[in-house]
């Protein structure tokens, strides 16, 4: 993909060039915040009804509280 | 917190604050002092800017469905790092717990848990902390069931005890901690002897109560003392340098003092004074508004209790001698369950310390008697007793904040038929035919609710001959009984209870009273029952728990 990107933008002006590189990488951004979304609320939905994924939560916090503790001791 | 006491008390770097060793006379003087300084300063600016409590896990569990403050979390385990630090006779298991609880609700609530879930993090946050505290999954996770959850359901289990395992693991790899304790020799309690630890128990719950009270005489004295708020950590870092200048070991948490005692054994007058001078140093603390708990403490003083017990006894039997520390471990269990209110977690704490079954059979005599004693007679645990002297009604971490949060204004009906007091009875019996609806409520120009007319009395045939002239307001009744829309279910019950009513009109407020909807009887107590139902089913992790078998239709034919 990148690379047909390179090609087609060959011939244009170099300002133009940066411009719409710029707008493909706002796209690209726009689009993989929007996946990262999709995936979290779909967590957010798993672990809603899900008794096995919040105990896998419990035990990694579990983990993090520990070496809290241990580090204010 | 052990390079802090290295630092502020020029103790060795390998002991522990309450060992009382190589305390410099001078930092004593201070530290204290400067801390409390401190700590006052800090809590009035952020009392400047805030008026409520901070949540604590049990607070949260019962009132709040399990939200509680990460923010405040943090801060709460920052004063108690201060309060350790400046060497207050506190542990920082408070701290702990409510960092851990907090940061677990914050999770929750991030992923949109439901209320049971919710409560059941908030209680696998605070037993990790616990567990990591003591290096003791089981009295981590006991702690939760007991003391934040307020009950154990196999719905908990693995959250809890899977997060009091990673964090025990997790601390015990990090430091290579094995024990909590390590209490050396073998165990040999004599079957004969066993009824000592119930007079142990007996002994133990005296010493609870009486610390539980000495915090609350030690905050009477400085509110009557009108000083102001800001200098009571201070003053009190005074009486705790005082204290400690006579009794060293009085300072800090007091698992270093533990230790001690079961390495080396003290005379009689020394271990009553010193057990004297923690219970003093310890209700100062937190009297004059150190932050922190009681945990530590009180194992601390259980210790020193069952030391004197032991030598008392072997006075009179110099066989039981030997079994010195069995008794220093039960009267530890048994102080420690009568102040905390965790009996179980207790006795795990010490069976996960000893290893020996034997001595969990003395601790739980001692446990159970000093728990029971405290509850019956007493009937608070310190962190509820805490929350009476707040003015809260609240005896463990039980769920009854739903109660508050199912009120009138969410269960009333906003449909009310109001009707104006200056309405003729002719124009109004027009306007309701008999069984259009059962009440109609009068108020007068300005909205204001004055009475209620039962539709049924407007048709009575007894006052055709009176209609002429008569108006709304002449019919209206009971302008007393009415509901508001704060009130809880429960008050509303208690209500239709007392007035015998099977309906009441819902006000805006006393000063505002426009009718703003009503609320029926049986309506309230079908909510009521299916709420029940709910929670206990949510608690228990069982959605269809009061389904047994398929209802009967209606079109199914009765045998």
């Amino acid at each position: 993909m990148e690379h047909r990107r390179g090609h087609g933008e060959a011939g244009l002006t170099p300002g133009r060039s940066v411009k719409s590189s710029a707008i493909d990488h706002g796209a690209g951004l726009q689009q993989a915040m929007r996946r990262a979304r999709a995936l979290l609320m779909a967590i957010q939905r798993d672990l809603r009804d899900a008794e096995p994924s919040q105990i896998i939560l419990c035990a990694a916090m579990g983990g993090f509280i520990g070496v809290v503790v241990d580090l204010l001791r | 917190m052990t390079w802090l006491h290295v630092y502020d008390f020029g103790i060795p770097a390998h002991r522990y604050l309450s060992e009382g060793i190589g305390i410099s006379r001078i930092r004593l003087l201070f530290v204290p002092l400067i801390g409390g300084l401190l700590l006052g300063l800090a809590a009035r600016a952020v009392r400047a800017r805030r008026f409520s409590e901070i949540v604590d896990p049990i607070e949260a569990n019962a009132l709040h469905g399990g939200r509680m403050s990460l923010r405040d979390s943090i801060w709460l385990t920052f004063t108690t790092v201060i309060s350790n630090a400046a060497g207050a006779s506190l542990g920082m298991e408070a701290g702990y717990s409510q960092l851990g609880a907090g940061l677990y609700s914050s999770a929750g609530r991030w992923f949109r848990l439901r209320r049971a879930d919710l409560r059941v993090f908030v209680t696998a946050g605070a037993g990790a902390a616990i567990a990591a505290a003591f290096n003791a999954p089981l009295a981590g996770a006991f702690y939760g069931y007991e003391l934040i959850l307020g009950s154990y359901t196999t719905r908990a289990l693995a959250p809890v005890v899977v997060a009091a395992v990673c964090a025990a693991l997790t601390q015990r790899g990090m430091s290579h901690m094995q024990a909590l304790f390590e209490v050396g020799g073998s165990f040999n309690v004599p079957s004969e002897s066993y009824f000592l630890f119930a007079l142990l128990g007996l002994v133990a719950a005296g010493v609870s109560v009486a610390t539980m009270q000495a915090v609350t005489w030690t905050e009477r004295g400085l509110r009557a003392s009108k000083v102001p708020d800001w200098t009571r950590p201070a003053i009190g870092g005074v009486v705790l340098s005082a204290l400690a200048l006579f009794a060293p070991q009085v300072l800090g948490s007091g698992h270093g003092a533990v230790q001690f005692h079961f390495d080396l054994r003290s005379t009689l007058p020394a271990l009553a004074f010193l057990l004297v001078m923690k219970l003093l140093a310890s209700a100062v603390s937190v009297g004059s508004g150190f932050r922190g708990g009681l945990f530590s403490s009180s194992l601390f003083l259980g210790t020193l209790l069952g030391a004197l017990f032991a030598q008392t006894a072997a006075y009179f039997s110099p066989a039981l001698a030997s079994e010195h520390n069995v008794f220093m471990l039960a009267g530890m269990g048994a102080v420690a369950a009568g102040i905390i209110g965790a009996p179980l977690t207790m006795v795990f704490l010490v069976l996960e310390a000893t290893g020996d079954f034997q001595v969990a059979i003395a601790v739980v005599i001692a446990v159970t008697i000093s728990s029971t004693i405290v509850r019956v007679l007493f009937g608070y645990s310190f962190a509820t007793w805490r929350f009476h002297q707040r003015g809260l009604s609240i005896r463990g971490a039980h769920d009854v904040g739903w109660i508050s949060d199912m009120n009138v204004g969410r269960l009333m009906r906003s449909d009310a038929k109001t009707v104006p007091e200056n309405l003729g009875l002719k124009a109004l019996r027009a306007a309701y035919p008999a069984g259009s609806t059962k009440r109609l409520y009068v108020v007068e120009g300005s909205g204001h609710y004055i009475g209620t007319i039962d539709t049924a009395d407007l048709h009575d045939s007894e006052i055709d001959d009176a209609l002429d002239g008569a108006v709304a307001g002449d019919l209206a009744e009971a302008p007393e009984q009415f509901l508001l829309p704060s009130e809880n279910i429960r008050s509303a019950l208690a209500r239709f209870d007392t007035l015998q009513v099977e309906t009441l009109p819902v006000l805006l407020s006393r000063s505002q009273p426009t009718v703003v909807g009503y609320m029926t009887e049986a309506y309230a107590l079908k909510r009521y029952s299916a709420e029940l139902e709910r929670m206990r089913s949510a608690e228990l992790g069982q959605r269809d728990l009061f389904s047994i078998g398929p209802l009967p239709s209606s079109k199914t034919p009765v045998p």
